[in-house]
């Protein structure tokens, strides 16, 4: 146990941005699974982060209590939003949740209370790393709950065939509002903790480039598993760190990689361990 | 009146797709639709599963009215369809394909999800049960761990069958189900349907381009052309009408 703490603390700074990416590539994991081409996670993550900041720059309420509010206010625009959002399909769908990325990040820059471009600063850093092990490890259960549950069997066969999920009595409509507003306040928690991560939040942390990243770990990692998009995150998490001796090369190295694993890999990492694990094993397999 | 269509129209811009159509289906019989291409076919079943809506008309089912309701809604109170381009989850299993066909028979369990309680289990148990019982039914007894894409397509078109009958329906409407089936296998499906539709107490619309077949098999038929109804009765009676020659044999009745 005390080898397991000595090495979070010696790799601090790394490891809480690979706790937050897990949890971003998880809120978009769920809107993936059912089929939902939504890239909102940075607007909702930036939404939550705000709201923990402001919170607690100017109430100075209990950690706790500022959490819930960065999970609950992006739910809220997620709900007001989704109804009419949801209706685009495929790229729409991306294009829009693109466009709400952008208002976001521009109502950031814009507004005189989050601080403007250069955002909010002297944030107490109250985020533990155990307190994001918990978030990460309570999300993954809770999503592997679904998963198995009447919600999560509806949810599959919406991603798989949506005319046909309609004929076999799954609503449509509101499992997809309920994807896209649990989506949300998994980035608004993701965003509150990283907010008290690190002292200050710049509107330049929510915009177009964590979009990219967000949607390389879910294809990297492959979307149609749980652990697809958490090991895709670890994995272009930790590259630049382990590439940091090629200094310039580090971002030509992981276009490439990326590059490589939409071509060969079509069930993304998470696929290709699994065929692999049948290779070694392959009783087990069912 | 187990399906009730009154007077149903429906507009795609200028293009009446159906005219002003009424019909009943009784309970347990098997009713067939036949018509040439174009004739209004396809928007009836889409609209009776509320995927599409009537411009005007009322359908009702089981005395209650539906149309205007959700197509989930729709299926919970017991209609279904198959599809004559075969739609299944492709790349799952035959086992998996059945259980999310049973998405309305599982209840929401948020607290027995969330705490592994036996409740999950049963409720598993029970659905493995109800689909080893309906792939029985429908002659597909052993395939449960084949993939869906492997199956022959006189094998998915059953499939497709014991998936309709999965959600619980009542009323399962039969989209051209014979589609590219040798004469063997169109036997086969015919004694399928029929000894469902006798002892099991459901009910079927049967939509084909098969008449020999419709003429076989169903109670009574219902003749569209060109979105409108020119004929409703027995098999018998309704080949000889003589527009209903007209209409597959494009010569004028002979008065």
């Amino acid at each position: 146990m005390e080898a397991v703490t000595d090495f979070f603390y010696q790799y601090d700074s790394i490891s809480r941005l690979v706790l937050i990416n897990c949890l971003l590539a998880l809120s978009a994991y769920v809107s993936f699974s059912c089929g939902q081409f939504s890239v909102a996670t940075p607007g909702f993550m930036a939404l939550g982060a705000y709201t923990a900041a402001l919170l607690t720059l100017t109430l100075h309420w209990p950690f706790m209590v500022v959490l819930g509010a960065a999970i609950a206010v992006p739910a809220l625009v997620a709900f007001l939003f989704g109804l009419p959002l949801l209706k685009l399909k495929g790229v729409y769908l991306a294009m829009a949740t693109l466009g709400f990325v952008e208002v976001v990040h521009n109502l950031a820059i814009n507004m005189t209370f989050t601080g403007g471009a250069m955002g909010l600063m002297g944030i107490k850093a109250k985020t533990e790393i155990w307190h994001l092990i918990l978030a990460l490890a309570a999300c993954i259960y809770l999503l592997w709950v679904i998963e198995n549950s009447k919600l999560g069997a509806g949810l599959k066969s919406m991603a798989k065939d949506w005319q046909l999920a309609r004929v076999l009595g799954v609503p449509l409509v509101r499992y997809n509002l309920i994807a896209f507003v649990l989506s949300a306040a998994i980035a608004g928690l993701a965003g509150g903790l990283s907010a008290h991560s690190s002292n200050a939040i710049i509107p330049g942390d929510f915009g177009f480039g964590l979009v990219i990243a967000i949607l390389s770990f879910t294809i990297l990692g492959g979307v149609d598993r749980l652990w697809g998009p958490i090991l895709g995150a670890l994995f272009l998490s930790i590259l630049p760190e382990v590439a940091r001796p090629f200094q310039e090369y580090r971002l030509i190295f992981t276009g490439a990689l990326l590059l490589l694993a939409i071509l060969f890999l079509k069930r993304g990492l998470a696929g290709f361990v699994e065929q692999l694990w049948r290779l070694a094993w392959p009783s087990r397999s069912h | 009146m187990l399906l009730s269509v009154e007077n149903i129209s429906r507009r795609f811009d200028a293009i009446v797709a159906l005219d002003d159509v009424s019909f009943q289906v009784r309970p347990g019989e098997v009713f067939g639709i036949i018509g040439p291409n174009g004739a209004g076919k396809s928007t009836l079943v889409n609209l009776i599963s509320g995927v599409v809506s009537p411009t005007s008309g009322r359908i009702s089912f089981e005395g209650a009215l539906i149309s205007g309701r959700k197509p989930w809604d729709i299926a919970a109170r017991g209609i279904s369809r198959t599809f004559q381009i075969v739609r299944l989850y492709q790349e799952l299993d035959v086992l998996e394909n059945m259980l999310l066909a049973q998405h309305l028979h599982r209840r929401p369990q948020p607290f027995a999800n969330l705490f592994r309680t036996t409740a999950v289990r049963a409720e598993k148990r029970r659905m493995l049960e109800r689909a080893e019982e309906l792939l029985q039914q429908l002659g597909l007894t052993g395939y449960l761990s084949q993939r869906a894409d492997s199956l022959s397509s006189a094998e998915q078109r059953r499939l497709q069958v014991s998936m309709a009958l999965a959600t619980g329906a009542k009323l399962v409407m039969l989209d051209e189900p014979t589609a590219g089936l040798d004469g063997g296998e169109v036997e086969a499906f015919r004694e399928l349907i029929l000894g469902l539709a006798g002892t099991q107490g459901r009910t079927f619309v049967l939509i084909e381009h098969n008449v020999g077949l419709v003429m076989s098999m169903c109670d009574r038929v219902m003749v569209l052309n060109f979105g409108r109804k020119i004929a409703e009765g027995p098999p018998a009676a309704v080949r000889a009408n003589p527009e209903v020659v007209a209409a597959y044999l494009g010569s004028r009745a002979k008065p």
